[in-house]
């Protein structure tokens, strides 16, 4: 029973290395800060690969209700992240199964925060098969799955 | 002699009720629409509409006009598209189409394309009336021989027919960029 129990502690994860994210797996690449479109706007971006690995297409790619990736650095509270495919900058509707995308997570940073080390949490939702009730599949209860923590480079 | 009676009938009833536990369907397969399968001559009739798949495309790229802007759209893998004519029965409907691709994996019509002119997603068919719609999806290539495409009323499918075509023998020619016309 020890050894089924999700550890309280999610493993960290470098780049390179997938972390589920429930109905996808996301492999972390880089992460970047980016000037915004705006003057003095600044963007916190991470790339990597997002693959489908159920046998549907899935429109909660992050799960439902959706949870994206959280980004923690000191005190400051940063906005909710777009994902966007990096092939023509279009936000992500939906994710195929066999189709693996290269996508962007991008955060708007807030005025007051300084460069550091920034930490980012992944949380994926448990999949059973026959639930209790109906005995249909279902996506239940989020549980953490990772988090990456580093420094994020500059763009050049 | 008459436990070994009671003994058989309690191991006789343990085997029914693991058979009927194994067999009997689940929520999953249970709640799925009745699988009807269109004619060689691509014509197939559901509950509340007629199709007929007039034609199976693949594309690299995908370009249309959208209040009089150029849009084009690409994708990863390569565009499906199904030509359809459609007709309702007895009321208007909406209708959703998915590709059962051959490894039995389930695309939905692709959300990019959804402004794309005569889609199927934002199209509504009337009784009596017949329209031209297309269906969009980004598959993998070995997807589509061996795949089939399905399309059944949009929302509650339960106890309603989805109606089933063929796909198609051989792969369909590419083109690198498809113009999709009003």
């Amino acid at each position: 029973m020890e050894d089924a129990r999700i550890p309280d502690a999610p493993p960290e994860i470098a780049f390179g290395e997938p972390v589920s994210v429930g109905r996808s797996v996301f492999t972390p690449q880089k992460l970047t800060i980016k000037p915004g479109r705006e003057p003095g706007e600044r963007m916190l971006v991470l790339t990597g690969l997002l693959e489908n690995v159920t046998g549907a297409t899935q429109k909660a790619v992050f799960g439902f209700p959706e949870k994206l990736p959280e980004l923690s650095s000191g005190d400051t509270d940063f906005p909710t992240p777009q994902v966007n495919l990096v092939r023509d900058n279009y936000f992500l509707k939906q994710l195929e199964p066999r189709i693996r995308e290269a996508v962007t997570i991008v955060w708007k940073i807030p005025q007051d925060w300084q460069e550091q080390d920034v930490s980012i949490k992944f949380s994926a939702q448990k999949f059973k098969l026959n639930d209790n009730l109906y005995s249909k599949a279902s996506w239940l209860l989020f549980y953490p799955t990772g988090t990456l923590s580093v420094r994020p480079e500059k763009a050049a | 002699m008459n436990i070994f009676g009671n003994l058989i009938a309690v191991l006789l009833g343990g085997v029914a009720l693991g058979a009927m536990m194994n067999t009997v369907p689940d929520y999953n397969s249970s709640f799925q629409p009745f699988a009807v399968f269109a004619g060689k001559d691509g014509i197939g009739q559901g509950r509340q509409f007629i199709a007929e798949l007039t034609a199976l495309k693949r594309a690299d790229a995908i370009s249309y006009t959208r209040f009089k802007e150029d849009v084009s759209r690409d994708t990863s893998a390569t565009f499906l598209v199904a030509e359809l004519s459609i007709s309702g029965r007895s009321e208007s409907r909406q209708l959703e189409a998915i590709w059962l691709g051959a490894t039995g994996r389930q695309y939905s019509q692709s959300a990019r394309l959804e402004e794309a002119p005569r889609n199927l997603s934002l199209a509504r068919f009337e009784p009596g009336l017949t329209d031209r719609t297309v269906a969009i999806f980004e598959v993998p290539k070995d997807e589509i021989v061996g795949g089939r495409l399905a399309l059944a009323p949009r929302g509650g499918m339960v106890m309603d027919s989805a109606v089933h075509f063929a796909g198609p023998a051989a792969m369909p020619g590419n083109q690198p960029m498809l113009r999709l016309e009003p």
